[in-house]
């Protein structure tokens, strides 16, 4: 996936593909897209903070290796037993509180 | 509770427990459908009719000659397959942890329509018929205790009963108090429902899950580490983004208290994925609401590493 045309000269080719966005599921994909997007929105790339721009990649780097993460993939009786045992703990934390 | 309930309760356990009339319960009911017993004595071919007639039930002495409250009942639950379940409630002041969860195999996978019943380092597989009939005789117990407080008020009882569950060669002690009643209530309630599907993970383990989510280890690792089921995966992520304080004024509020530890582009990106996190987290309930339990359990984790890097962004290192 090309860098789009926004973040050019802002974020380097290096720190994009470090991204992986394109491993990212389709769901994610966009999502991650819009959150680097909202993140250097407006910069100017000859004033722009190269510190800054790899500290945002960080993080957002940090959320794509979260997301590249299998996520379980539940039938009804499953989602209905961990509902059970999370409802039965959000209950005690509400207790608690 | 009321005296005139708690009467019921009484007759119909010593119906469930194939008992005789005794002087201190003069109106024993017979138990069953619709009569508003719990201990009743079994509806053929459905839950409590496993239990045998002509157990023997009794008290170990009047209240109010005694100064103090005891009760001793044996009974059995036959089981269609293996060892049958031998059951006697005793005075038992011991309170150690009580839990039911799914029963799992060697290899951790949850066996369908079977649950354990944990007491410390015991455990005993129930099924659907015998899980139900335990419950009956749990919630008697208890009610019978509530009932006894309230009557003999002001003199020593004892008070902490206990069913001691015996299968085979091994006997668990089953405190009787609120917090086991609720959860066997709670646990033959999904029996009913969905014949029996819990998670192979117990309550504890799925809340110290969530604890340690809480204490800032990313909650994906968290459960990749111990190696959840996907029902507990999905049960300690949905407590880490459904638990207290995940709120939209809470989240904006904690954003913006990273304002001057962050660049300017970095608190856009926090500011975005608090939004997204909203978004995704609503995905999740919508999913769960059309019974999707995969599309909820990605969402799920979406939001719990969002909520994760938002908190923990900047923790590392402060900006010059």
């Amino acid at each position: 996936m090309e860098i789009p045309s926004e973040l050019r000269g802002v974020v380097s080719p290096e720190q994009w593909k470090r991204l992986r966005i394109n491993r990212l599921p389709k769901q994610y994909k966009d999502m991650v897209l819009d959150i680097v997007t909202d993140a250097f929105k407006g910069e100017d790339p000859d004033e722009v903070d190269p510190d800054d721009v790899e500290e945002t990649i960080e993080l957002v780097e940090d959320l794509v290796d979260d997301l590249l993460e299998e996520s379980p993939k539940l039938d009804e009786d499953d989602l209905v037993a961990g509902e059970q045992a999370s409802d039965a703990i959000l209950e005690g934390m509400a207790e608690k509180k | 509770m009321n005296t005139k309930e708690s009467k019921k309760w009484g007759d119909g356990l010593v119906a469930a427990l194939g008992g005789t009339k005794t002087k201190n319960d003069p109106n024993v009911e017979k138990g069953g459908p619709g009569s508003g017993h719990f201990g009743h004595a079994g509806r053929p071919g459905v839950v409590g009719g496993s239990v045998e007639t002509g157990v023997q039930v009794g008290r170990g002495g009047s209240p109010e000659a005694e100064g103090h409250f005891k009760w001793a009942g044996k009974a059995q639950l036959k089981r269609k397959r293996g060892p049958n379940v031998n059951l006697s409630i005793s005075t038992n002041k011991r309170r150690r942890k009580f839990e039911v969860h799914g029963a799992v195999d060697a290899k951790g996978k949850t066996k369908r329509g079977k649950a354990a019943i944990r007491v410390g380092n015991d455990t005993v597989e129930l099924d659907h018929d015998e899980l139900h009939d335990l419950r009956s005789k749990m919630r008697y117990v208890h009610m019978t205790n509530e009932r006894d407080v309230k009557q003999i008020a002001g003199k020593d009882i004892v008070r902490g009963n206990s069913i001691d569950m015996e299968v085979g060669k091994k006997t668990i002690s089953i405190p009787v108090n609120e917090e086991s009643v609720r959860e066997i209530d709670q646990a033959a309630h999904a029996a009913k429902k969905r014949g029996f599907s819990f998670t192979g993970e117990s309550r504890r383990q799925i809340r110290g899950a969530y604890e340690r989510m809480a204490r800032g280890e990313t909650p994906i690792q968290v459960v990749k580490d111990l190696g959840f089921s996907k029902a507990g995966k999905f049960a300690a992520l949905r407590a880490y983004v459904d638990g207290p304080g995940r709120t939209r004024k809470a989240l904006d509020k904690l954003i913006e208290s990273k304002k001057g530890l962050l660049a300017d582009s970095t608190m856009r990106a926090l500011r975005s994925m608090g939004k997204k996190f909203h978004q995704v987290r609503s995905l999740a309930w919508k999913a769960r609401k059309a019974r999707s339990g995969t599309d909820s359990a990605a969402n799920y984790l979406a939001a719990a590493a969002m909520w994760h890097k938002i908190e923990r962004s900047g923790s590392r290192r402060r900006r010059k």
